[in-house]
């Protein structure tokens, strides 16, 4: 430790005493905190939503990749054409 | 024939997206075990300002969860839309340890980052201790898991190829696991995460001190992100040295391009410090060579011969030549399944099968190649030898430049002095970024060091694409850069936001004094 808390411009508000944590409210449970949680929960709808979005709008309207066995086996071993597609 | 357009755009969305990935995953890994110091330190003194310290690194942690979270999610749809023949041949092997990642490590961090950070009011210190060394643990089986996978992608030991089925089954999943080079890949990787936390810690502590803010917390969390700092780099030198061993031993030709040593050298072979590779040319411009010394990394010996590029090209001539035999023999099993003299010549030039694969690149039947056709099929598996060296050495820099700032951090911390040196601290705030260009390099020379191959001499990256349109790739790689940007504006605005406010003026901690005499500006915005 580079300074004993005791010494510290702060250490009026904790010491070197031992406290009882669970007398004190967490920041989590005060406004700044709720709005904090408020903020990381909002971030994850939006970004399920944008990944919702990049689904449907840049993916799914495209055909899907031929992955039958019977493809695959042509894509790596038949000496042919490449694999059709589901169009 | 398969559309080199096609295979070089998926190419770069997949690099583009775990690049962006890791950006997230690294502060993770380190900075989760930052919080458990810190939050140990407070159970064990129960003094209250390491609980806060917590609290706030964990606040910033709870940003960087939420938006890394599901960012990775996009590659495992692309297995699916870009690369479902490498799904279709590898899925049954690679695939396990991907969802073993999801239900035992994911799962397991998710679970308990929630307790995290609802936990605080509802138990007791040691229990919320308990949750949080969880989050710590799923972190980092996370990152094991996902290491395991890419692991076997770069040394595929305890599977074979099945000729009936035609594709690549697990024999011994026990292998597959404890794989040596997942193993090395794992701990170096990590390490560079925990060197990531730290930095991130150091950094915005110092900027804390150089305006006078946080000053104790700024302190206590400097002292810790020094020592668990100079640790990581460390580890992460010596670790690296690991996982060079085991490119040594497996992927010779991407160490060989890593060292642009075109030609074999008599052991134990130099290390080059600098040059200009010219691939043109095949030779190294203006090497700057120490002797013995990549021999002795790379082999530990001093009678160990590592291979020059054009020797591997030539040993992959003959290798091509093998996997045509065993291309043909394959062709017969699948009109006859009893023909044994195919089954022999398949059993016995097996492991060559995916040489004769990079033919398919540009003909369809790889048993008619020519001569000229093997030699440029050879040529291939060269993969990009300037951007390996200089990706390199600029990692291997940063390494050492980290482990040069946080044993001074060390020190500084130890006697008591970080504060009186204020270059030092624009020093530790102006180095944020480099663990990152760090990781993302050492993820460069991995990945791009592995070209041409999907599975290092089983699957040809070109052969793993699915049969899409160029446009169909262009399209949703414009959507994964749209989304990601967004992410990362908002990310860049809401760590700036919470880093500015602080544990003072988020009301977590009392204001501290106002800034020494001598207060400079730190770059950092207000």
């Amino acid at each position: 430790m580079n300074e004993p808390a005791s010494a510290s411009p702060t250490s009026g508000v904790v010491g070197a005493q031992r406290s009882s944590p669970s007398l004190h409210k967490t920041w989590f449970r005060t406004r700044e905190g709720r709005r904090y949680g408020l903020e990381l929960a909002f971030i994850i709808v939006v970004k399920l939503a944008l990944l919702a979005v990049l689904w449907f709008v840049f993916i799914e309207p495209w055909p899907r990749p031929a992955t039958p066995p019977a493809a695959a086996v042509q894509q790596f071993y038949a000496p042919a054409a490449p694999a059709g597609r589901h169009d | 024939m398969i559309d080199p357009v096609t295979v070089e755009l998926s190419r770069l969305q997949f690099a583009i997206t775990a690049l962006y990935h890791f950006l997230f995953v690294p502060l993770t890994l380190g900075l989760v075990w930052m919080l458990v110091i810190m939050e140990t330190v407070y159970v064990m003194t129960g003094r209250e300002i390491w609980k806060r310290m917590t609290q706030f690194w964990g606040l910033l942690f709870g940003i960087n969860f939420a938006m890394g979270v599901a960012t990775g999610i996009t590659m495992e749809f692309q297995f699916g839309t870009n690369w479902a023949y490498y799904a279709h041949y590898v899925g049954d092997i690679f695939g396990t340890p991907l969802a073993i990642e999801g239900l035992m490590a994911f799962f397991l961090e998710s679970t308990f980052v929630g307790l995290f950070f609802f936990g605080w009011d509802r138990l007791t210190p040691v229990k919320h201790l308990i949750v949080t060394w969880l989050v710590a643990l799923g972190s980092n089986l996370s990152a094991l898991w996902i290491l395991i996978a890419n692991g076997w992608m770069q040394h595929p030991v305890g599977s074979r190829f099945n000729f009936e089925t035609m594709r690549m089954e697990v024999t011994s999943f026990a292998e597959v696991m404890f794989n040596p080079v997942a193993q090395a890949k794992f701990v170096h990787t990590v390490s560079a995460g925990y060197v990531v936390g730290a930095m991130f810690v150091l950094s915005i502590s110092a900027w804390y001190l150089l305006r006078g803010r946080n000053v104790d917390v700024a302190k206590r969390s400097m002292t810790v992100a020094a020592s668990f700092g100079l640790a990581s780099a460390l580890s992460v030198v010596v670790l690296g040295d690991e996982s060079g061993y085991t490119v040594s031993e497996n992927q010779k030709m991407k160490l060989a391009a890593i060292e642009a040593m075109w030609d074999t050298e008599p052991p134990p072979a130099s290390f080059t410090a600098f040059g200009w590779p010219d691939v043109a040319e095949r030779k190294t411009h203006f090497a700057v060579k120490i002797p013995w010394v990549m021999g002795l990394i790379s082999t530990r010996s001093l009678t160990g011969t590592l291979p020059g590029i054009n020797e591997l090209v030539a040993e992959g001539e003959q290798r091509i030549g093998k996997g045509i035999v065993a291309y043909g023999a394959l062709q017969k099993l699948r009109a006859d399944h009893g023909d044994k003299a195919a089954l022999a010549a398949l059993d016995a030039n097996a492991a060559d099968l995916g040489y004769a694969l990079l033919l398919k690149r540009t003909m369809d039947d790889p048993t008619r190649a020519t001569h000229d056709e093997i030699a440029l099929a050879a040529a291939s598996t060269i993969p990009n030898v300037p951007v390996l060296f200089w990706s390199f050495r600029l990692m291997v820099a940063c390494g050492f430049w980290f482990i040069a700032l946080f044993a001074y951090s060390f020190w500084l911390a130890s006697t008591r002095d970080l504060l009186r040196r204020r270059w030092y601290l624009r020093v530790a705030l102006y180095s944020l970024p480099l663990p990152w260009v760090a990781a993302e390099l050492g993820w460069i020379v991995a990945e791009y060091g592995r070209q041409p191959w999907a599975i290092e001499g089983i699957l040809p990256t070109a052969l793993g694409v699915s049969s899409v349109s160029t446009a169909q790739v262009a399209t949703s790689l414009a959507g994964f850069v749209l989304f990601y940007t967004a992410l990362a504006v908002v990310d860049v605005m809401l760590m700036r936001k919470y880093i500015r406010k602080g544990p003072d003026g988020l009301g977590m901690w009392r204001q501290a004094p106002a800034a020494p005499s001598g207060h400079v500006s730190s770059g950092m915005p207000d």
